[in-house]
């Protein structure tokens, strides 16, 4: 195990399962925990565990699964696995989430392009192995993409950003490279946008990815080549414009898509990100509603997987626009998230109508880390929600 | 305060549940009529509830669900009881809450693709009302005629499409629920993402165990634009597996890839005549969809693995009449299974699908050893087993070894790094098998989810996870329990 001390900041990084369970069940009972993927930064009077060094993985190309520490670096398992001609389900990857750990990507619960064709990371979970704050090691699924033995914890563990366990290795199902890939980029507005993924829809075209963001709108689409080169055209025709005129890219041709523009603008943005999830029709009238709220003129703007109907808002901070975005989604009876750290003074990362079930959440909670050792911003909204001490 | 005691809880749950969802909708006293839901779909698993109260609505199953909290009254809710794992099974001294009469499609939305349905609402009610809209939703159990959405959600059921398209769990978005203190919660929301910790997931395929589903918001899938689906025999199972193999391994994801074995084809013919050849060792139904230029270039391609592998014949559906005949076959196989035998156990395990041949070898070993037969009809293309345990059950000694049979295949499955239920779920007839796939902290922390959802333990207790106790005792005349057999245990 990897360590250091840094004030009274102490970082682990654990090299096995039983070494993590060991170093937690040896804590004081009041030791405070957090669970990262790779970062080094310490906090005060906080062990930092991290799944960096949990390394190796198990893969079985002729079944399509992959069983991995959470440590292994996304861009290595990228690599590795189209070698066989495979991929996980999560794609495209910028070159900072290349560097992120797949304990990372996991409980910070982060959607890219690909969530359009094949869901939500969970949706291609199919087990995971972990630690809970008090050091009993568990498991649950398995390695075999078809399984509904006992309750799914896997899945839970997703987005949870570390406040249930620390997971230490994840059982992936696995999909073929496409044998053609493409991408169809036009002008469109937002509501254009929706009408034209509505299209789509009905054509019988299955999109891969499905991307808006900057009056752009792009769509992945994949198969082999006939079927590719068929979708195309359609989407043209649905465009109105001849395929000639269309800005089209394959897939291999190094040009950046406009999926990986857009996540690579979130990344670097240095305001507040809020992550939200609507029905897809009602996309243009959320936008209509911050316009005429003005928080657009406040540089609030907008980013879609739009066929999921998952947005993000980029709200600049600080500044009164988040407390009014809380209060415009909660008018609308919209859920969304913070998905980056709001500063001091904002302790609930929820914002607009509050996700159902919050006091079966507390629970949950106290009954995966009794003793409340993990320091988790899902921990403390949860808590601050339900009116409980964190 | 004292305690009443169960029967003056039970009694004070029958004078007061009449008031909450009308007195017709209530069976007390009728013998005869409780009898009838004293069981799912495997009927070995017998109880019969005390009160079966028929909801029309998600307030009354609230109301029913508080009273049954306050009272301390153990209860399980049920769709439409085609369950294969005992879990719709009341719970000793319990009521049913039958949620068989919530049947209102609310709302299909054509642009966001979304179906919103009440729990009684029938799996292929669903796509039948969507048809027009060219919509249809993708998981399709066996039993899809009849099986109710709020049973799939409660097992997370797949079904043969599963392959391509995924379980319930990869298109429910959102589900209220009536959890076990009587409180009414929507887990999820209507896109894939919803802040918080996702119950969504942790609530679907729970087998009731942590409340009862009112309503459920379903993704809908576009219809696909062609789909081709043909019929190969091959002179062993062995070179179908190998088929299997080839087809994936090119980087295709059929819709569908099912397997049957000779005796199980036999079965199938004799019950609906789809005309499978009878004499072929083994036959895969395969099916491609997509779009046209999608389809026709991956079928040819699968017709070619097929052939490189030893295919003896393929039979094309040249029509959707051809298709439909075809899939009837397969969706019969379990009803089929009755003309082999008078009685028969249907396992559900799950094994990587490279050891497909393998295991089916060591299935057919196990059969001889026991005198029975097994048939074999399964998801070949996600390793999902469903070897079908014949046998007479007037005979004592013969009902016994099929029990010992089916145990050892899951156990088998187990070992090779499979699991217990790929479908089915493990309910009561699987409960004890939990423990060869878990240890102890796992199941630690499956009790720690479940008591979050239900502190008291009365959503459907005795499924999922062991009990502490003879686990897995089946109702009936007394059987050693294999605890008792191997010395762990002692009955007093």
């Amino acid at each position: 195990m990897s360590g250091g001390v840094k004030g009274a900041a102490r970082w682990l990084g654990p090299t096995s399962s039983s070494a993590a369970a060991e170093a937690l069940a040896s804590m004081e009972p009041e030791q405070r925990v957090r669970i990262v993927g790779h970062t080094q930064e310490a906090m005060e009077g906080v062990v930092t565990l991290a799944c960096a060094e949990l390394r190796g993985y198990e893969h079985s190309p002729a079944d399509q699964t992959l069983v991995a520490a959470t440590g292994e670096r996304l861009g290595e398992i990228e690599a590795m696995l189209a070698e066989h001609g495979q991929r996980i389900s999560v794609f495209p990857l910028t070159e900072r989430q290349k560097g992120m750990t797949l304990g990372a990507l996991l409980g910070g619960g982060k959607d890219v392009a690909s969530v359009q064709r094949y869901g939500r990371l969970r949706e291609s979970l199919i087990g995971a192995e972990f630690v809970l704050p008090d050091g009993t090691r568990a498991h649950s699924g398995g390695r075999v993409i078809k399984n509904v033995a006992g309750y799914d914890l896997a899945k839970i563990m997703v987005g949870s950003l570390g406040a249930l366990a620390f997971v230490t290795a994840a059982s992936l199902r696995l999909y073929p490279l496409p044998r053609r890939s493409v991408r169809v980029r036009a002008a469109a507005d937002l509501g254009a946008a929706v009408a034209l993924v509505d299209a789509a829809n009905r054509s019988g075209v299955e999109l891969a990815t499905c991307e808006w963001g900057g009056g752009e709108i792009e769509f992945g689409i994949e198969g082999p080549s006939a079927a590719v080169e068929a979708a195309v055209t359609r989407l043209a025709g649905l465009l109105g414009k001849e395929v000639a005129k269309l800005e089209v890219d394959e897939g291999d041709s190094g040009a950046p898509s406009l999926a990986l523009r857009l996540a690579e603008e979130r990344e670097s943005f240095d305001g507040i990100l809020v992550k939200l999830g609507t029905r897809l029709s009602r996309a243009s009238a959320l936008q209509a509603e911050i316009i005429a709220e003005g928080l657009a003129d406040e540089g609030v703007w907008m980013h879609s997987h739009l066929g999921t109907g998952i947005h993000y808002l980029g709200v600049p901070g600080p500044g009164g626009a988040l407390g009014r975005l809380d209060l415009l989604l909660q008018r609308a009876g919209i859920g969304g998230q913070l998905i980056t750290d709001p500063g001091p003074g904002r302790g609930s990362v929820f914002v607009g109508r509050r996700p159902g079930g919050l006091t079966t959440m507390r629970r949950l909670l106290d009954g995966f880390d009794p003793l409340g050792r993990l320091v988790s911003p899902m921990r403390t909204s949860i808590m601050e929600e339900t009116g409980s001490a964190v | 305060m004292a305690i009443a005691s169960q029967s003056v809880r039970m009694e004070e749950f029958k004078r007061r549940v009449g008031g909450l969802v009308g007195a017709g909708e209530c069976i007390l006293g009728d013998a005869a009529a409780l009898s009838s839901y004293g069981s799912d779909g495997l009927i070995r698993f017998r109880q019969t509830p005390e009160v079966v109260v028929i909801a029309n609505n998600a307030e009354e199953v609230r109301a029913v669900v508080a009273l049954c909290s306050e009272l301390g009254i153990p209860f399980v809710g049920r769709g439409s009881g085609t369950g294969l794992s005992g879990g719709a099974v009341p719970p000793a001294g319990g009521v049913v809450i039958a949620t068989s009469a919530m049947k209102e499609i609310v709302e299909i939305d054509p642009v966001d693709r979304i179906a919103v349905v009440e729990p009684g609402v029938a799996n292929l009610a669903v796509s039948e009302r969507a048809a027009p809209l060219g919509l249809y939703y993708a998981p399709d159990p066996s039993s899809q005629s009849v099986c109710s959405i709020g049973g799939n959600v409660a097992e997370n059921s797949g079904g043969a499409h599963c392959l391509k398209y995924g379980f319930t769990t990869n298109h429910v978005l959102a589900m209220e629920v009536a959890l076990p203190d009587g409180t009414l919660e929507v887990l999820g929301g209507e896109s894939p993402f919803e802040p918080g910790l996702d119950l969504r997931s942790a609530f679907l395929g729970s087998e009731g165990t942590l409340g009862i589903v009112t309503k459920v918001w379903l993704r809908m899938l576009s219809r696909p634009e062609a789909v081709r689906t043909l019929v190969a025999d091959f002179e062993s199972v062995e070179s179908a597996g190998a088929a299997v193999s080839a087809i994936i391994a090119a980087g295709i994801v059929p819709a569908a890839i099912e397997m049957m074995d000779a005796l199980a084809i036999e079965a199938c013919e004799k019950a609906v005549g789809a005309g499978y050849s009878l004499d072929t060792a083994a036959a895969l139904i395969v099916e491609v969809d997509g779009s046209q230029e999608e389809v026709d270039a991956l079928y040819e391609e699968v017709k070619s693995s097929c052939a490189l592998c030893g295919c003896t014949k393929i039979r094309e559906a040249a029509d959707q009449a051809e298709r439909s005949r075809i899939w009837l076959g397969r969706k019969a196989a379990f009803a089929a299974a009755g003309r082999l035998a008078p009685a028969y156990i249907v396992q559900d395990g799950v094994v990587p699908r490279t050891a497909l041949a393998s295991v089916l070898g060591r299935i057919a070993e196990l059969a001889t050893e026991a005198g029975l037969r097994v048939a074999n009809v399964f998801h070949a293309g996600d390793g999902n087993l469903h070897p079908l345990v014949l046998y007479n059950p007037d005979s004592a000694e013969e009902s016994e070894s099929a029990e010992k049979l089916a145990t050892e295949i899951v156990e088998l499955c187990v070992e090779i790094g499979g699991s217990i239920t790929g479908e089915h779920g493990v309910g009561l007839e699987k409960a004890c098998s939990m423990a060869a796939m878990f240890d102890d902290g796992d199941l630690d922390v499956m009790q720690r989810l479940r008591t979050a959802f239900d502190g008291d333990g009365i959503s459907n207790p005795g499924k999922v996870l062991p009990s502490p106790r003879l686990c897995g005792d089946v109702p009936g005349r007394y059987r050693a329990h294999p605890l008792e057999l191997s010395g762990k245990a002692v009955r007093f």
